[in-house]
């Protein structure tokens, strides 16, 4: 599905230059769920943003479904991040001026895909999510699991293969991040690969593999 | 760099506020100005200028502001509530020159003037007995100024001068005054007693009606009442025998207008007030809605210091105390940059709206200016107080998302909407300048100057004449009592026999209609001027006029000339003698082209070499500053003692357009500017809008929006607001100027495509705007965005 070798990512200012990730490389095979776990500022999400080519890294390769994703241009990762990467955020993310079913839709409108189909497949997805009810609300009308869940429809609308999630339960309560986790791994059942960063080991326990990061670099897998 | 972008922020707004109260404040200034004229008179508001009302013949009455000399105190007689009186006339034909014992020659209005003219007009006199002197015939006051300009006191009191136009008066000067405020109607320079006026004229009650003369209302008299006005029947009837007058046809009657009203009913002073006051008031608002919008815009920013401050008990009043105080500070630096732009412009504000500043800020203009001023700043104050105290103390808690979008909408649409007016009317008073420019009066003038010769001697006009006519650059010598493109006075045309009417029935006397007078001219003044006959020719007696195309209409009106007109006689009031018909001329503008005079045309006849004329009329083949000072020269050679100015007709013409080119320009100033402060407005939106939205631009990005579908998000939005103002200012504009135009005779058309250009035109400088603020957020990388979330 992906593989990263020797993944570096500098940031640097006028004064200090950070390393966020330090020659790292690994390999995920689809349909694998892998978890991602390390101290605030290891470089988990420095990771996943360029796993989900929201960033560049500095130096190294990646390889995304075949292709080498790792010096592509911000105009060519946005076409090829269309319906390939899906994303959970911690917070969210929800757009505030658009309903439930608005929020659901967006990747399908930038994908083109015609108004009829884009009905179906969000009114299944919201069923599916058990939020159909919701469907004309605004996302500060909803609770905190509602919104997740929102989310997590928005993520998987456009039946992306990856699906990238950053502490999708770090703002909920434990029966709603329950609830998340069990939507990931049906995801995940269903085919969908998955990578997820956390630092709770109750979620990690819902991957297949863990990789543990310290200072930018791969401290262990298990 | 947030502080950096704050303090740029900052500046934008100490700026665009500086600028449009400066640019507001010189127009405001103007305004108030011209509103102030003759208001430094003592009592103005009791003083009123009588008005004379006639018609001749039962025709139309015909309004103007002079009266005969002695109706002024015989008002104050027969009047009761009449306390003060007076009356002047100005003197002086075509120049304002008097010289004095060294044959200096000084610029100086004259006038004539009687003993209560001083202290009707509250004129402080700095040296000599204003009573004594003006009861003295030749005797007179000189202005200050004047005086100053001729060495002073010393070389003036007690010294002779003469009139250049008029060199056998001879006048006395045995006092100064201080010289006229710049906002009165009466700044003469030199006052002469009005005992040196022939005294048949002064005593006449009907006619010589040349006296603009003033009195002064006691306290509640209502200078309208009847009372009033059988007053001054009564004294029609005893001194102007005026029920005789009446019987022979004529009606005459005499009412008041108010002394603060007679500039403003001058010309068009109160249209032009009018258009500087609204685009005055429209940049200020423009000014402080961009302001307003700059401070709501700050309100998510600083959400959190008013929640921390209402969390540590401030209470609504608190929150608008601390609002009044910092926006108390924002004016006060934006009045200083305003000040210091002022100050920068001053000297420009003479060509720019006619005034120089130092004249026009007078101490209750600077009052008015900063009550207008306070009001914004209230204003200002209390919009952004009351938002501010609407953020709930839960803020200290969680992020205050509030947009305030509807405000910060409406806030823009106001300036959008103001713009737009502003533009609107600028592409339409350029297209009435063009048009007014470009509209052929039906007159050529282009290689024409002209002199005035009145009263010089007739043979040495005559060696003027043959000299002129023999330099190879002129093309002819002509001469003209009027010029066309100073208006003709009137008179009416009347039958000079009984006369068979179109209807069938026989008609005499009667007046048929009014006309504008040219009175005489020279034979070749038609080539001059390039006028063609389209039948006869011009006169070459005493006993012939020409007459124009219209006049032909207008008399086939009332007579069955169908046989033709030329050879049929008319008499002309005033001319006296019926003339004959020897040609009809094509209709040209008389007038200004803005205004023209649209009566029939009337000409006379007289000789190129009578100096009566007036005008020395020079038309050249080849036009050029070197052959016209050859013409200078050879008329100050010839025509000895008498000051020559050469004026160019085109020049002239070109004068009678400065009030328009100001109009032009105030609207001009208006519309940049406001147009300025909208796109800063516009500016400080987008990038706050960038940066309240920059999160959902990138979950939009993240989720495969394009660059130009993020901008096409923020651009719709500002679209949306732009494109329902400029329609609304569309409507409120061709309004208002359907009104405007109907002012002009000749107008441009409101063509719909000005208003679509136009509108196209704010929208695309919108849109750039836009685009060029957002353009960056638009290429951010997501994650920074979400990380800052």
């Amino acid at each position: 599905m992906l593989k990263i070798k020797n993944l570096s990512k500098i940031f640097r200012t006028e004064e200090i230059e950070t390393v966020a990730l330090n020659d790292i490389s690994f390999e995920i095979k689809e349909g694998e769920f892998v978890a991602v776990m390390g101290p605030s500022g290891c470089g988990k999400s420095t990771l996943l943003n360029i796993l989900g080519l929201l960033d560049n890294s500095s130096s190294g390769t990646y390889e995304l479904l075949d292709k080498e994703v790792g010096s592509l241009k911000e105009k060519n990762r946005t076409q090829y991040r269309k319906g390939n990467i899906g994303f959970i955020f911690q917070s969210f993310n929800l757009i505030d001026e658009l309903d439930v079913f608005e929020n659901v839709e967006l990747p399908l409108i930038y994908m083109k895909i015609k108004a009829s189909e884009r009905k179906k497949r969000v009114d299944e997805l919201l069923k599916r999510m058990n939020i159909a009810h919701r469907a004309k609300h605004f996302p500060q009308q909803l609770s905190g699991g509602q919104q997740q869940r929102v989310a997590i429809a928005r993520a998987i609308v456009a039946k992306p293969k990856l699906i990238l999630a950053d502490e999708p339960t770090g703002n909920l309560d434990s029966k709603n991040g329950k609830e998340v986790m069990t939507i990931l791994t049906e995801l995940n059942k269903e085919g969908t690969t998955i990578i997820m960063v956390t630092h709770s080991e109750h979620d990690a326990a819902y991957s297949h593999r863990i990789i543990h990061l310290f200072d930018g670099k791969i401290i262990s897998e298990e | 760099m947030k502080r950096i972008h704050f303090k740029k922020n900052y500046i934008i707004r100490i700026l665009t506020l500086g600028l449009g109260i400066a640019i507001s404040v010189i127009l405001l200034s103007k305004v108030f100005f011209e509103l102030s004229y003759n208001d430094y008179i003592t009592d103005s508001d009791h003083i009123y200028i009588v008005k004379e009302n006639y018609s001749e013949h039962k025709g139309e009455f015909t309004s103007n502001f002079c009266v005969s000399a002695p109706i002024a105190p015989a008002i104050q007689n027969y009047v009761p509530g009449v306390v003060l009186n007076t009356r002047f006339t100005g003197i002086g034909w075509g120049s304002n020159l008097i010289i004095d014992e060294n044959n200096n020659k000084y610029a100086g209005k004259t006038a004539l003037v009687d003993t209560n003219f001083v202290k009707v007009f509250s004129l402080k006199i700095i040296t000599g007995d204003p009573i004594k002197i003006l009861n003295q015939k030749h005797h007179g006051l000189i202005s200050a100024s004047i005086a100053q300009k001729m060495g002073g006191a010393e070389k003036v009191l007690g010294h002779t001068f003469r009139r250049d136009d008029n060199k056998d008066m001879e006048f006395v000067i045995d006092g100064i005054f201080e010289d006229f405020p710049q906002n009165s109607d009466f700044n003469y320079d030199i006052l002469i007693s009005i005992s040196t006026f022939p005294s048949d004229g002064l005593n006449n009650w009907i006619g010589t009606d040349r006296f603009t003369s003033f009195v002064k209302f006691a306290d509640g008299v209502n200078p309208y009442s009847t009372e009033v006005k059988q007053a001054l029947r009564r004294l029609q009837e005893e001194k102007q025998n005026i029920e005789q007058v009446e019987a022979s046809g004529w009606q005459l009657y005499y009412n008041f207008e108010p002394i603060n009203d007679v500039h403003l009913n001058f010309g068009e002073t109160k249209n032009i007030i009018l258009i500087l006051a609204i685009v005055s008031i429209f940049l200020l608002l423009a000014s402080i809605f961009n302001y307003i919008l700059i401070v709501i815009s700050y309100i998510v920013k600083r959400s959190m210091e008013v929640g921390i401050r209402k969390f540590h008990g401030a209470k609504g009043w608190d929150i608008f105390r601390l609002m009044l105080k910092e926006t108390g500070v924002d004016f006060i630096l934006s009045m200083i940059v305003a000040a210091m732009l002022i100050l920068c412009l001053s000297g420009n504000t003479l060509s720019l709206v006619g005034q120089s500043m130092g004249v026009m800020l007078t101490i209750p203009t600077i009052i008015k200016l900063f009550v207008i001023i306070f009001v914004l700043y209230i204003i200002a104050s209390i919009i952004p107080s009351y938002l501010f105290s609407k953020i709930p103390l839960s803020t200290v808690f969680r992020r205050y998302k509030e947009s305030k979008n509807q405000w910060k909408k409406a806030l823009l649409f106001l300036q959008f909407f103001i713009t737009a007016v502003l533009l609107f009317f600028l592409i339409i008073v350029v297209r009435q300048y063009n048009t007014i420019i470009n509209n052929d009066p039906g007159y050529a003038y282009e290689n024409l100057v002209h002199c005035n010769v009145s009263d010089v001697d007739n043979t040495q006009l005559q060696t003027c004449i043959n000299l002129l006519e023999s330099e190879a650059f002129i093309d002819q010598v002509g001469a003209s009592y009027e010029l066309p493109y100073e208006g003709y006075s009137g008179n009416n045309i009347y039958l000079a026999k009984p006369t068979i009417s179109n209807t069938g029935s026989v008609i005499s006397d009667n007046d048929l209609f009014n006309i504008a007078d040219g009175y005489s001219t020279t034979e070749n003044f038609y080539e001059i001027f390039e006028i063609p006959f389209i039948e006869g020719r011009a006169p070459k007696t005493e006993n012939e006029i020409a007459v124009s195309e219209f006049f032909v209409k207008r008399m086939n009106e009332f007579v069955d000339w169908s046989d033709g007109i030329i050879g049929k006689t008319v008499g002309v009031s005033e001319h006296g003698q019926p003339f004959t018909i020897c040609g009809i001329f094509k209709d040209y503008v008389v007038g200004d082209n803005a205004f023209p005079d649209g009566r029939p045309i009337v000409h006379f006849w007289s000789e190129l070499n009578s100096s009566r004329e007036g005008n020395l009329l020079i038309k050249f083949k080849n036009i050029n500053s070197e052959n016209i000072a050859k013409v200078e020269q050879i008329l100050k050679d010839n025509l000895q003692g008498k000051s020559i100015e050469i004026k160019i007709a085109s020049d002239d013409i070109k004068a009678q357009m400065t009030d328009f080119i100001k109009l032009r320009q105030s609207i001009l100033i208006g519309g940049i500017f406001s147009l300025l402060i909208t796109i800063m407005g516009l500016i400080g939106y987008t990038e706050d809008e960038t940066a309240r939205r920059s999160a959902e631009i990138a979950i939009r990005k993240i989720n495969g929006a394009k660059i130009y579908q993020i901008l096409e998000i923020l651009i719709k939005d500002i679209l949306k607001v732009a494109l329902v103002s400029i329609i609304l200012a569309s409507v409120l504009s061709i309004f208002a100027a359907r009104n405007l135009l109907d002012l002009f005779a000749v107008k441009t058309s409101l063509n719909p495509f000005i208003f679509i250009f136009g509108g196209l035109a704010i929208l695309f400088i919108i849109i750039v705007v836009v685009i060029i603020k957002s353009i960056n957020v638009a290429h951010q990388n997501p994650v920074e965005a979400i990380k800052s979330e």
